[in-house]
C-alpha cells in the first residue's frame, strides 16, 4: 500500500520552514554572485587548510544546490521533502567550514534549522500528538542554541562595559540610527547608551536562550519580537540570518491540533497494522483487536 | 514546551528526537563550558582567527553559535606586529566575529592582486581571560591570494 502524501499540517509546516530557509540564503544573492565570480578567479590558498575547502567550485555548488529545494515547496512528496531537507543540511554545514564562507552567519543558523527540518520530515509520517510537542520543544531548543553561544560570548569585559558595541556600533556603523547618534551625543553619552545597550543585548539573548520552558504562545511572540528588533538596531543584512529562525518559529507554532485530514497518516498505519494481524484482516474495532 | 516533550520522550523514548536532544545538549555543553575552561576558550579564539590546531576542531568550532563572542580589534599594516594595541599609530577597527576574514578581501580581491604588495593583518582577540594576537601574511601569488599565519621565527 503506498502511503499517503505529508498531512496539510506537515506541508504547511514544512513550507513556512524551507520558504525561510531559502529566502535567507538567497537574499544575499546580491553580494555572493559577484564575490563568487572573484574568488572564481582568484582563488584562496590559505595555509592550514584541506584543499577541498579552499576550492571555489565547491563553495559555489554548495551555495546554488538549496535551489534545487524550492521544487519542494511546490512538489511536497515524502521523497522530494526528505531529499530536500537532507540536501539543505549537507549544504549549510559544508558552508561553515569553507574558506569561501565561514563567517557568514546564515550558513550557520541555515545549518541547525536544516538538522531540525531533517528530524521533522522523518518523524511527520507518525503525526500524533507526541510529534507535535517534540516539533515545538525541538524548534525552540534550536532557537536557544542559537542566542546561548552568542549570550555566553558577550559575558567578557569588553561587552559588559559596552566597549564593543560602543565601537561596532555606535562609532563604526555608517547607517541606521548610529550616524545621527554620532552627530546629537557626546562621546560619554554614547558609551553610557552603549553600555545599557549590551546588557540589554545579553539580558535580551539569555531570555530567548531560557525561552523553551515558556508556553508556545508567549515563546513564539517573544522570539518573533526579538528577531524583528535585532533586524532593526543591527543591519539588513541580517534579514539573511533570522529569516530561517522566523520560518522556524512559524513552522512549528503552525502546527495546531489535529484534524481529520491531518490523522490520515496514522489511519493509513492503522490499516496496515491491520492487514498484517494474524494474516486475518480483522477491524480494530472488532471485538478480537488488541492495542 | 521542553519539560512536556522530555516527559513524553521519557515515557515513550524515540531514537530520532533523543537524537537531535543529544546534539543540542552537547552544542549547549561546549558554549557554557567556555565560562569554565580555559584552553576552550583559547581553542575559540584560535578558531575565530582561522587557526585551528585540527580540521577537527575548526568543525566543531564552525557549528557552534559564536555571533559576537569575544573582542576582537584589527589592523592591516605593512609590518607585521604582535602587540599593535600598544604601539597604534592609526586608529584599529572592531569586528564582530571571526576576525580572519578580512584576510579574504572580500570584495577588493583584484586590487589587491593588481596592488602586488602583501599585507599583514593584525589581530587581536580576548575572551574573559584568554587572548590571542597573532597575524596573518596575506600576499599575491599569480591569480591566487596566499594567506598565511605569519611566524616571527
Amino acid at each position: 500500500m503506498t502511503p499517503p502524501p505529508p498531512s496539510p499540517a506537515v506541508q504547511r509546516a514544512y513550507r513556512w520552514v524551507a520558504f525561510a530557509l531559502l529566502l535567507g540564503w538567497y537574499c544575499k544573492a546580491g553580494f555572493y554572485v559577484p564575490y563568487f565570480r572573484e574568488s572564481f578567479e582568484h582563488p584562496i590558498r590559505f595555509d592550514g587548510f584541506p584543499s577541498w575547502l579552499q576550492t571555489p567550485v565547491v563553495a559555489i555548488v554548495i551555495w546554488c544546490l538549496p535551489a534545487l529545494a524550492m521544487a519542494s515547496i511546490f512538489f511536497p512528496s515524502w521523497f522530494v521533502i526528505r531529499a530536500s531537507a537532507l540536501m539543505l543540511l549537507v549544504s549549510a554545514t559544508v558552508a561553515c567550514w569553507h574558506v569561501e564562507t565561514f563567517p557568514d552567519a546564515t550558513f550557520l543558523s541555515s545549518f541547525w534549522v536544516a538538522a531540525w527540518l531533517v528530524w521533522f520530515v522523518f518523524r511527520a509520517r507518525r503525526f500524533d500528538a507526541d510529534f507535535v510537542v517534540h516539533a515545538r520543544a525541538l524548534a525552540a531548543c534550536v532557537v536557544a542554541i542559537l542566542f546561548l553561544g552568542p549570550a555566553i560570548g558577550k559575558l567578557t569585559p569588553e561587552y559588559w562595559n559596552g566597549q564593543a558595541f560602543l565601537h561596532l556600533y555606535f562609532l563604526q556603523k555608517d547607517h541606521g540610527l548610529y550616524p545621527a547618534l554620532r552627530q546629537n551625543f557626546s562621546p560619554q553619552q554614547l558609551e553610557w547608551a552603549a553600555t545599557w545597550f549590551s546588557r540589554a543585548v545579553i539580558a535580551g539573548e539569555l531570555l530567548l536562550a531560557v525561552a523553551p520552558i515558556l508556553p508556545v504562545r508567549v515563546w513564539k511572540t517573544v522570539v518573533g519580537a526579538a528577531l524583528v528588533l535585532l533586524v532593526l538596531i543591527s543591519t539588513w543584512w541580517l534579514a539573511s540570518v533570522v529569516a530561517s529562525i522566523f520560518g522556524l518559529v512559524l513552522g512549528a507554532a503552525s502546527l495546531g491540533g489535529r484534524t481529520s485530514a491531518e490523522s490520515s497518516t496514522d489511519a493509513w498505519r492503522l490499516s496496515k497494522r491491520v492487514m498484517i494481524s494474524d494474516g486475518r484482516r480483522v477491524s480494530p474495532w472488532s471485538p478480537n483487536w488488541s492495542e | 514546551m521542553l519539560t512536556a516533550s522530555l516527559r513524553r520522550l521519557w515515557l515513550r523514548p524515540e531514537r530520532s528526537t533523543a537524537a537531535l536532544y543529544a546534539l543540542l545538549l552537547a552544542s549547549a555543553l561546549l558554549s557554557s563550558s567556555l565560562l569554565l575552561s580555559r584552553p576552550l576558550r583559547y581553542r575559540l579564539l584560535r578558531v575565530h582567527q582561522a587557526q585551528p590546531a585540527s580540521l577537527l576542531e575548526w568543525t566543531v568550532f564552525q557549528l557552534q553559535p559564536k555571533m559576537y563572542t569575544g573582542a576582537h580589534r584589527v589592523l592591516f599594516a605593512d609590518q607585521p606586529s604582535f602587540d599593535f594595541l600598544r604601539v597604534l599609530e592609526q586608529p584599529d577597527f572592531w569586528i564582530n566575529h571571526s576576525p580572519a576574514r578580512l584576510a579574504r578581501f572580500e570584495t577588493i580581491r583584484s586590487d589587491f592582486l593588481k596592488a602586488g604588495q602583501p599585507q599583514y593583518l593584525l589581530m587581536n582577540s580576548r575572551y574573559r581571560d584568554s587572548e590571542l594576537a597573532s597575524v596573518l601574511e596575506i600576499r599575491p601569488s599569480g591569480s591566487f591570494l596566499h594567506i598565511e599565519t605569519w611566524d616571527a621565527r
